[in-house]
């Protein structure tokens, strides 16, 4: 099928989802970024395993 | 104070809170709701409601529920006496161990009709529609008569067709019922790490990868129908700003308009199991000294990204590709079951390997389902170990003998889930959270719950939180409170509209009833069950 113009989403559309998308997002990898890699965070659960 | 379980790890504790959060909320619910409320004008105060109200609740939740566990409280009526000496406090908690126990009744009903319907796709049993029918310029009475209208009759038969104030429900839906629960009961026999947090492990990176495999394929859909139909304009419907919505003929600024506020805020408490009981008792089996700053922000990003990412590209734009914006828009309004288990799987039958989509759609939505299913059960069990001091096993039969039984009511009876569902599903998380965040900022101490809160944890969380925790939240929680008992319940006694449609949205019957006086006694119940637990505690002191 032809593909016709106006298909895509208009300026604000990319801007307001890329903001939204953004926060989201970097809030996800941020947060599970430190749980899985962040020997600090690590570190917390062996102290504890220690006592 | 016996010994509780702990999680063994906490990327375990955390896809266990996510996978309680994520459920077919996030992609049903969600997409219904963007549709009716004019898509983007509605993500303008979704996202406002996320920051003021479910961010800082999340973070109260999480701390009440360690703060309860140190002292041997699993759930709300034990974690609310302790933070409020007045005999008053642990009644008001009954709330976060009825709303639980209430949706797992109706919710593991539903749950299953996600799995049943995934075993018909993958067998190629659902119906069948010519691809050819559809053209551009098709009306969506046109859509639903013509192309939606076999797989609306399935359900109708998979679901129960209405025979006076009973349901005839079918055999497969009632044996694939019982099998959903007993793999819960399984899970939940197992315990919170064995079975809880292993599922969780195994169940959310698989919906995540099904979720972006399903998102990949809808957007490579290209012009299915006609040039005037792709994904992108559904995309485009959700995501594009509008700052005006219609109500009534009118144009009204969307900041301004009670309505897509009230929509907005409860979808975000519902989509993030807030006020309901289970997240804090999922974090009351932390340790004392663990963090729940930094995990309180992971279960909330994982949801939002299953939700607002994820969900967002999944339902409207694949019902848009195939039958434009508009009808797209009226499907997604008549309801999240109309629109997953009616539209979509219409959609993916017009597609190549269709079986297989529809099935991997069905089983994404059971991976969510189940996840949820045992956060919701495990108060009633944690209740049982904690406060009554029965064994783990005793307590899944216990609660197993409760939930078989009482789910007859959403199998048989006509509108038995749906009052179970407006009652414990719509109306208490809302009043839960409001009692939380007022019990927690202003009756325990703001200051204290913040020290509570940042002790052990690896972030420190911005002032500015405490601040709205402790005036915006619980004004906005107040406010849709109000606005909601008045516009569900007063209103309708207003108008004098009960005797023909109940407050729930269903049609008035002895079944409503039946269902009201049951949730009444479950909750009066539960009442005098922890009267006689605490009687019995001052006695032995």
């Amino acid at each position: 099928m032809e593909r016709k113009e106006g298909d895509s989403m208009n300026w604000q559309g990319w801007i307001f989802m890329l903001m939204v998308w953004g926060f989201v997002g970097s809030l996800f990898f941020y947060s599970f970024y430190r749980i899985i890699f962040d020997n600090k965070v690590k570190d917390k659960k062996e102290d504890k395993k220690m006592c | 104070m016996q010994n509780r379980e702990q999680w063994k790890t906490k990327i375990g504790l955390v896809l266990a809170m996510a996978g309680n959060a994520i459920g077919l909320g996030n992609f049903l619910r969600f997409p219904g709701k963007a549709a009716c409320n004019g898509g983007g004008a509605f993500m303008i105060p979704y996202i406002i409601s996320l920051i003021l109200m479910a961010i800082p609740l999340m973070w109260l939740e999480w701390t009440q529920g360690r703060y309860g566990g140190m002292r041997g409280h699993g759930t709300t009526p034990g974690m609310f006496q302790s933070m409020w000496k007045n005999p008053i406090a642990k009644y008001l908690g009954v709330l976060g161990l009825f709303i639980p126990t209430i949706i797992v009744v109706y919710y593991t009903y539903i749950g299953s009709w996600t799995i049943g319907y995934g075993i018909y796709s993958l067998l190629d049993q659902l119906p069948k529609v010519d691809h050819s029918l559809l053209h551009s310029g098709m009306t969506p009475d046109e859509i639903s008569g013509l192309v939606l209208k076999p797989f609306e009759e399935f359900r109708t038969n998979y679901t129960g067709k209405a025979v006076g104030e009973f349901l005839q429900v079918q055999f497969f839906t009632y044996i694939i019922f019982v099998s959903v629960l007993l793999l819960s009961l399984w899970l939940l026999a197992r315990g919170v790490s064995k079975g809880i947090e292993t599922l969780a492990k195994i169940a959310m990176p698989m919906l995540f990868i099904i979720a972006i495999a399903l998102v990949i394929r809808i957007f490579t859909l290209g012009n299915p129908v006609s040039g005037d139909y792709s994904p992108m304009k559904g995309f485009a419907f959700l995501w594009e700003p509008k700052w005006f919505i219609e109500r009534g003929g009118k144009e009204v600024f969307v900041l301004l308009d009670p309505q897509i506020w009230l929509e907005a805020a409860g979808q975000v408490f519902f989509t993030l199991s807030l006020g309901f009981g289970a997240i804090q008792c999922y974090a009351s089996y932390l340790n004392k000294d663990e963090d729940v700053a930094l995990s309180g922000l992971a279960t909330t990003s994982a949801n939002e990204f299953a939700e607002v990412i994820i969900g967002g590209s999944l339902a409207i734009p694949a019902a848009s590709a195939f039958f434009g914006v508009a009808a797209a828009q009226v499907i997604a309004s008549q309801g999240s079951f109309y629109l997953g288990f009616t539209s979509i799987p219409a959609v993916f039958g017009f597609l190549p390997a269709g079986n297989f989509l529809g099935f991997l759609w069905f089983f994404l939505l059971f991976l969510a389902a189940l996840t949820s299913i045992v956060a919701m059960a495990q108060p009633l069990i944690a209740f049982l170990e904690d406060e009554i001091g029965v064994t783990r096993r005793q307590a899944v039969i216990i609660l197993g003998i409760f939930w078989f039984l009482s789910s007859h009511l959403c199998v048989y009876l006509r509108g038995g889930w749906q009052v179970m569902d407006f009652w414990a599903g719509t109306f208490g998380p809302p009043l839960l959270a409001f009692l939380e965040v007022v019990l927690m900022m202003w009756i325990f101490g703001g200051d204290k719950i913040w020290e509570e809160m940042h002790r052990g944890a690896v972030i420190r969380i911005p002032r500015f939180f405490y601040y709205t925790a402790k005036y915006i939240t619980p004004l906005f929680l107040g406010i849709i409170l109000i606005t909601w008992v008045y516009q569900n319940i007063a209103l309708p006694f207003i108008k004098g509209s009960l005797s023909q449609t109940a407050i729930e949205g269903v049609e008035m019957g002895w079944a409503v009833w039946v269902t009201r006086i049951f949730l009444m006694g479950i909750f009066l119940g539960m009442c005098f069950i922890v009267y006689l637990v605490w009687r019995g505690r001052k006695a032995t002191v």
